[in-house]
């Protein structure tokens, strides 16, 4: 018989609940180990594994955004990005060194040696190519999963292209691989035409390849620019300007056309070019004698003279002030006309109507034309020129502000003024933004003409238009005349301050400022040469860039001749 | 038991599908992923193409081929005849 209870041996070595007890210990260790193993990785090791395990199934994308493009007005591409790529090399992962470098050559078109050399100057990775063009992205992409293509990486960039080369680089500006504008219209608009690149999560196949699915799919809302700027429009004054530059070398030259009755810029061109820095909006310089456009208008029209009377020239020599006196060298006339007066270019006429009017009375015609004010065209680094209160004027800034001396303007301050007299007395909104394409398909329409003021009586307007008209015909700017057509501008050849003080007898702006057809303008035309090498005048060199941009612009916007006498042959 | 047994096999048939729809659609995925890279190059081209025809039809090539080539010059705007459109 057995009795329950009993042990037969030691009860230390025969006691089973014991060695169950023992064995669970053991059998639960591992368990309890991998247990103990687990609450440590979940806790302590957690950021690590998720990491790689995140690598393992996930590949970060970046978002392929291209920039939006910019437009001029007829729907021409100015500037628009494509996608190219570079490639890396990583040396280490490469298995055959001469079939690579034999492959690359054949597909890159690059000398081997070329190719030997980066390679041997890089420790193990280094780019082989930029702005890899589709063609030969095809062909490096075909290889990359075999062992020849161990070692490359391609990796996507952008690149900004402008189809027109160098046309109108001064307005567009520049941006950079990140899509970044850095300058001109690309950094004024480029929240419109950038977007934010984020990166995005996307499942990972075996080998790389990403799995696409619904939350990859790209939200566009990049937007396009369209300029007011006509590309052929462009294209003659920029031709213009370049013969201009190859006659009399100046250190700087611009040339602007608007629509005086809408204030559209229609061409702006600068020498020399720099992204994003037209000289149109942020040159500063004292205008000289097409100034007088404006002392004359605001007289007029403040009925200070009228345009029959006529101005006493001082025997040629006018005593301003003690010790200050204007010359005139270009007439022998006692007294001139004010059509004369423009004619001639007198600074005496121009400088005796200045005083004759008033400085209070002047500086608020000179601040109704929009000068000493920026223009609110919002082109970066405009201008406001300089324009002193009248309340500091003596009789000498006065006289010297009625030709141009003494105050500091920018050209498109200029050119809208004159527009101003070309459309019957109303300044109108310079712009130079046409629209803007939202990425919805949406047309934001921002060329409205806004008339901003009546400056002069349109009376004052037609006179003094008639008066420009007899300086091309008469005076001065006898080289803008255009077959057929009814012209009417003013010349400006302004000595240029020197670092001392005073004026540089040898150093001059030259210019010219007019508008074509007189009857209806439809271009208002500046050019601006800053300095010539060659020692010239505004009528000589400037007069003539005028004709040879008005001439093809007439042609091109199809305008009817408005002289009625004139002879075909 | 039986009962049990079909719920068996119609929880294994579901799992089964689950399974063979995540496949396909891992798939499908990647053939899109694939299909949209020869579409982006195909665009990249494309544009570039574009842009070879705004090159050549810009007013500087358009003027040098018309008067190098051609031997045309410039018309003078009063020798253009505007006629007015027909009503």
């Amino acid at each position: 018989m057995i009795r329950r209870g009993t042990t037969f041996s030691s009860p230390n070595v025969f006691n089973i609940k014991r060695r169950m007890k023992i064995a669970l210990l053991f059998v639960m260790l591992a368990p309890l180990t991998i247990i103990g193993r687990l609450f440590y990785m979940q806790t302590f090791l957690h950021q690590e594994f998720t990491s790689k395990t995140e690598k393992a199934i996930y590949n970060a994308i970046n978002e392929d955004r291209l920039r939006g493009k910019i437009f001029d007005v007829n729907g021409r591409s100015l500037a628009e990005s494509v996608r190219t790529h570079s490639l890396g090399i990583n040396k280490r992962y490469i298995k055959d060194k001469t079939k690579t470098v034999d492959f690359l050559s054949d597909v890159l078109k690059m000398p081997p040696a070329e190719i030997l050399s980066k390679w041997d100057k890089s420790r193990n990775f280094f780019f082989l190519a930029k702005k890899i063009k589709p063609d030969k992205y095809i062909q490096l992409a075909s290889v990359m999963r075999s062992p020849l293509g161990q070692g490359m990486e391609l990796s996507p960039e952008y690149e900004r292209i402008h189809p027109y080369g160098q046309s109108a680089l001064d307005i567009i500006g520049a941006s950079n691989s990140k899509n970044l504008g850095l300058s001109g219209i690309e950094q004024m608009f480029n929240k419109e035409l950038s977007q934010d690149i984020s990166k995005k999560r996307a499942k990972r196949a075996r080998g790389g390849d990403v799995i696409y699915d619904r939350s990859l799919k790209e939200k566009v809302s990049v937007s396009n620019i369209y300029l007011t700027i006509d590309e052929i429009a462009q294209y003659y004054v920029e031709k213009a300007l370049q013969k201009a530059v190859e006659n009399v070398a100046p250190e700087r030259a611009i040339a602007v056309v608007q629509e005086p009755a809408s204030g559209k810029i229609l061409a702006a061109a600068s020498y020399p070019v720099k992204d994003g820095q037209s000289q149109a909006f942020q040159f500063t310089y004292e205008p000289g004698s097409t100034f007088k456009t404006i002392a004359i208008a605001s007289a007029l029209d403040s009925g200070s003279v009228r345009i029959t009377d006529s101005i006493d020239m001082s025997g040629r020599n006018w005593e301003v002030a003690k010790g200050v006196i204007v010359r005139d060298k270009q007439h022998n006339k006692e007294y001139l006309s004010i059509p004369e007066i423009m004619q001639l270019s007198s600074n005496i006429g121009a400088g005796k109507i200045a005083v004759e009017t008033g400085a209070k009375k002047l500086f608020s015609y000179i601040k109704a034309f929009g000068f000493g004010t920026k223009t609110d065209i919002n082109f970066n680094g405009e201008s406001k020129g300089n324009v002193p209160p009248y309340n500091t004027w003596t009789k000498v800034d006065t006289a010297a502000h009625g030709y141009g001396y003494g105050i500091a303007i920018t050209p498109i301050q200029l050119i809208t003024a004159y527009s101003a007299i070309a459309n019957d007395g109303v300044l109108m909104q310079p712009h130079l933004i046409d629209r803007i394409e939202h990425a919805n398909g949406k047309i934001e329409k921002l060329s409205k003409p806004i008339k901003i003021r009546q400056v002069i009586k349109k009376e004052t307007a037609q006179a003094m238009k008639k008066v420009l008209q007899s300086v091309v015909e008469h005076g001065s700017g006898k080289r803008a005349q255009i077959k057929g057509y009814n012209v009417a501008g003013k010349t400006g050849t302004a000595e240029k301050l020197t670092k001392e003080g005073g004026y540089a007898k040898r150093n001059h702006v030259v210019s010219f400022c007019g508008m074509v057809p007189v009857s209806n303008p439809q271009f208002t035309i500046l050019i601006i040469l800053d300095n010539p090498a060659k020692y010239t005048f505004g009528g000589t060199a400037a007069a003539p860039v005028f004709k040879d941009i008005a001439e093809p612009l007439l042609t091109l916007k199809g305008i009817a001749p408005d002289q009625v006498d004139f002879d075909f042959n | 038991m039986t009962k049990r047994l079909i719920l068996l096999f119609v929880l294994c048939l579901w799992a089964f599908m689950v399974t063979a729809l995540h496949i396909a659609i891992s798939r499908s995925g990647r053939a899109i992923t694939r299909l949209q890279q020869e579409v982006s190059v195909k665009e990249a081209r494309n544009q570039y193409l574009r842009l070879e025809i705004a090159r050549l039809s810009s007013p500087d090539t358009v003027t040098q081929f018309a008067t190098q080539k051609l031997g045309m010059i410039p018309a003078k705007p009063y020798e253009v005849i505007l006629l007015d459109k027909p009503k």
